[in-house]
């Protein structure tokens, strides 16, 4: 391995997730040639993301609460009208072919590819919060997305209360698992597809440095 | 009774680093001595955050260093505290003092 060139991984969650503090990211490369361990850069460079979305969401609380709405908006708007069609659709098609449409997805295997339908949602609504706040794209995403997470925490307690009585309520607890893992995924794709070009070009102050 | 900014324990800690190291003040050797004096780790993040803090407040100002091969192509930022900063640094340390003063608990450590 190369003492020199850090966790690729944690490099990209930096450059992606973080706050574009280049001084920052050159110091971390720096203790990592001097010797600091893979788990020491992760550790930084998890830290430096929490903190730089945190500082960025007290800076600009107004616009937090912004990004919430139109999140959630755009989510329940995808929902209507994308993934609900899709169910009533797959219903339907099921029907015709003689196929019993199960509500209790983990039954039917074939019902199991409507698993997926969270990631459109996510992606949508992800996508839409972080084109509308681009130059705080990461912070307003994930602030988002905390929301969203937050929102299912009821659910999640309710359901392991009731699996911890009755195991049948196990598959319960996976299907919402999965949901939320998709929507997550979906939400984080969706607010990552601007690009680093677009970050450093709003925002080159931040980095002090010419823009390419 | 003025009005007055107080620096929190982490500020001042950021601060006399700084004084410590004087020139050559960037993020890797002010991460180290505060490691090395408060013998604790520190995450880099957060002494950038309070730096950007101070520097709002007047207290420390940057200039952006050479980039080097060993830090990607990245350039270093260097830090050093202001006039308003030490003038700030000392008043805190008045207080401080004052308030340490003869604590029967802090006696004989």
């Amino acid at each position: 391995m190369n003492r020199n060139e850090p966790p690729k991984l944690a490099k990209w969650v930096l450059k992606n997730f973080g706050s574009a503090n280049e001084a920052l990211a050159g110091d971390l490369i720096e203790e990592y040639a001097q010797g600091r361990s893979a788990a020491w850069y992760w550790r930084q460079v998890l830290i430096a993301v929490l903190i730089g979305c945190v500082s960025q969401v007290r800076r600009h609380k107004l616009l937090t609460v912004r990004a919430v709405i139109v999140g959630w908006a755009a989510r329940y708007t995808a929902w209507y009208a994308v993934n609900f069609p899709v169910y009533k659709l797959s219903a339907k098609v099921l029907a015709v072919l003689g196929l019993h449409p199960s509500s209790f997805l983990w039954r039917q295997p074939y019902t199991y590819p409507l698993l997926l339908l969270p990631l459109v949602d996510g992606f949508l609504s992800g996508s839409l919060v972080a084109r509308l706040h681009r130059t705080h794209r990461t912070a307003m995403v994930l602030a988002y997305l905390t929301t969203v997470l937050l929102y299912s925490f009821p659910e999640w307690l309710r359901l392991t209360l009731d699996s911890f009585s009755n195991s049948r309520f196990l598959p319960y607890i996976l299907v919402h698992a999965l949901t939320y893992s998709f929507l997550t995924v979906g939400i984080l794709l969706g607010g990552l597809r601007h690009s680093e070009d677009n970050r450093t070009k709003s925002a080159p102050c931040l980095t002090g440095l010419p823009v390419k | 009774m003025p009005k007055r900014d107080f620096l929190s324990g982490f500020e001042l800690i950021v601060l006399l680093a700084l004084l410590r190291l004087r020139e050559d003040a960037y993020g890797v050797p002010i991460v180290r001595e505060i490691e090395e004096k408060t013998r604790r780790e520190v995450a880099v993040g957060s002494v950038y955050a309070t730096l950007e803090r101070l520097e709002e407040k007047g207290l420390v100002a940057s200039v952006l260093g050479d980039s080097t091969p060993e830090r990607g192509g990245r350039a270093k930022k260097y830090f050093h505290i202001t006039a308003l900063g030490l003038r700030q640094v000392r008043s805190t340390r008045r207080a401080l003092e004052s308030l340490w003063h003869r604590l029967p608990q802090l006696e004989g450590a």
